[in-house]
């Protein structure tokens, strides 16, 4: 419970923050990761949807 | 050019100044007014989960990747306001979004690279409006080619 109201408090902090800044190093492993992650799931996101779909369904 | 894709373009049109206006923000003060970005986070989060309820392909890439900038901005990696200008950007236009984030780490590559300092910051947000009104121009572009 102390986890999820931390977690709500952060999120809230972080939708009031009007900080405008982004770092060099830190955007350029930024682009990596989501370009690693799209790459990802465009090659295996319909098989896990698939296995989602099949696990969901037997219950 | 049809009346679907003229409304379109205005959609986009209309986002696009309000990057701008955002962009010019931040960089005058390194700040972007909440009355601007809050709302454009909201109206991309229920465009997410609408073209998420309609199972459009790009829905799913985009959750997992407002699910990965969230958790890149609570560890404190990019300001507040990028973040919730990035979540309305892929909610609403993805195309923009992802020319944001590549255009943000072209930006941030060249300016490690002049300033020799890899904790250097900038103004993202003009980065990203760049970025959109580079994205239109290509969808505009691309839509004379489709109607000649």
């Amino acid at each position: 419970m102390y986890n999820v109201i931390s977690k709500f408090n952060a999120i809230k902090s972080l939708m009031l923050n009007k900080r405008g800044d982004d770092y060099g190093e830190k955007a350029v492993i930024l682009v990596l990761v989501v370009l690693g992650g799209v790459a990802a799931f465009a090659a295996f996101g319909g098989k896990i949807v698939e296995m989602i779909t099949a696990a969901t369904g037997g219950m | 050019m049809s009346l679907n894709n003229m409304f379109t373009l205005l959609f986009h049109l209309a986002l696009i100044i309000l990057m701008c206006w955002m962009g010019w923000q931040d960089w005058k003060t390194r700040e972007i007014s909440n009355a601007l970005s809050i709302p454009l986070a909201m109206f991309g989060l229920v465009g997410l989960i609408f073209r998420l309820s309609v199972r459009e392909p790009l829905a799913q890439i985009s959750l997992v990747v407002v699910v990965v900038l969230t958790a890149a901005a609570l560890r404190n990696w990019m300001g507040g306001a990028d973040w919730k200008a990035l979540v309305g950007l892929w909610g609403l236009w993805p195309l923009a979004g992802f020319a944001s984030i590549i255009g943000a780490g072209l930006f941030g590559a060249g300016s490690m690279i002049i300033t020799r300092d890899r904790q250097v910051s900038f103004p993202a947000v003009c980065v990203f409006a760049i970025s959109c009104v580079l994205t239109l121009a290509g969808e505009v572009s691309i839509m004379s080619l489709i109607k000649a």
